[in-house]
């Protein structure tokens, strides 16, 4: 049933295409382009407070029918689960999740539709980058290229999604940065495909993405709101009550989440600590 | 990069459906389509379910139906 690392051979027109996009967005955001481009080195990290990965036969009781691919992306490796014949549709689940999130869903909707679940890079049994500098391996950016890599290595070129708290952030990233493309006006020759994802027929849908999209950026939320989201939610327990009053306490708790996968690693955990301190907290949507 | 493409008013250019839970702490704190709505440029849709923050997992046959209604107009 599983496949073991299929990984994707690009071969040197694909290798353009991705050069000619990633190019693009460093110039916006990601400080240097071959970070993105290159695999990351797998960052040796020991989590022994993790179970032991789940056997085949739970896998097989959860996703009946699902075959097991781990797809090489230019960044990571990720693991996906998938079934279907039909519209291809991508469901990313958020945090602390994995894909088994979608156990009850994803089984039927697998009946008319070809469904893919991956772990996003960190998450579950995926691979765990480096964090980068600053935490560019674990922005929304690089995890939304890791799935539309990821679709490609399948085929699919143009996708439907269905995404899940954070996992919604990270299908809203897909959805501004693919666009962008065409709309900084590249050469067509070297516009890479995946632009069209969220053109033509695509839909994108974000279930529930929890408002955590229209984050604090100005008078959306009150900083009373911030305090009691953090402490309703019970996500950051390292945040203390005065942390959550502070005007950006709820900006910290964003461009941290997702290091929560790194939290053996004590600079992290000062560093998300350090709240307003974090350097991935300044605005950039990690 | 969000508040960027705020700034530049890059949207997202394919419908939208938002879905929440009623008994979670973000619909009560948020207008939840409205925020969606001032970041798309296409058609914003949406509705709560009556649970919490899984969704998928506190109401799989509501979620399941709402998937495949937005996709089948794909």
């Amino acid at each position: 049933m599983r496949e073991q690392d299929s990984a994707i051979t690009m071969n040197r027109r694909e290798m353009l295409k991705l050069s000619a996009f990633t190019s693009l967005i460093g110039t916006s955001a990601i400080p240097s382009k071959t970070q993105a481009t290159q695999t990351v080195p797998v960052k040796q990290v020991s989590l022994p407070e993790l179970p032991p990965k789940p056997s085949t036969a739970v896998a097989a009781k959860l996703f009946p029918g699902f075959t097991q691919t781990d797809v090489r992306t230019s960044g990571a490796t990720i693991p996906v689960f998938h079934k279907g014949d039909g519209p291809a549709v991508l469901l990313l689940h958020g945090y602390p999740e994995t894909h088994v999130t979608w156990h009850k869903v994803a089984p039927r909707l697998a009946e008319r539709y070809s469904v893919y679940l991956p772990d996003l890079r960190g998450y579950g049994d995926s691979s765990r980058p480096s964090d980068g500098d600053p935490h560019v391996h674990y922005w929304f950016r690089a995890m939304a290229l890791d799935q539309v890599e990821t679709m490609r290595h399948f085929g699919h070129e143009r996708f439907l999604v269905g995404a899940h708290d954070r996992g919604a952030r990270v299908a809203h990233r897909l959805c501004l940065d693919f666009p962008r493309k065409r709309e900084q006006g590249l050469p067509h020759g070297h516009r890479s495909d995946v632009d069209d994802v969220s053109t033509n027929q695509s839909r994108v849908r974000y279930q529930v993405h929890v408002a955590v999209l229209p984050y604090p950026s100005g008078a959306s939320a009150r900083t009373s709101d911030w305090a009691r989201f953090s402490i309703l939610s019970g996500r950051h327990p390292w945040r203390t009550e005065q942390d959550a009053g502070r005007p950006h306490a709820g900006r910290s708790e964003r461009g941290c989440s997702m290091l929560l996968l790194h939290i053996d690693d004590s600079s992290h955990v000062r560093r998300l600590q350090s709240g307003c301190g974090c350097r991935s907290c300044d605005g950039r949507g990690g | 990069m969000d508040e960027a493409d705020d700034r530049a008013g890059n949207k997202i250019v394919v419908p939208v459906h938002a879905l929440w839970g009623a008994k979670g702490t973000v619909g009560p704190l948020w207008d939840i389509l409205a925020t969606w709505r001032a970041k798309a440029a296409a058609t914003v849709t949406g509705r709560s379910l009556d649970c919490g923050h899984f969704l998928q997992e506190e109401r799989p046959e509501e979620t399941l139906d709402e998937l495949q209604q937005f996709f089948g107009t794909a």
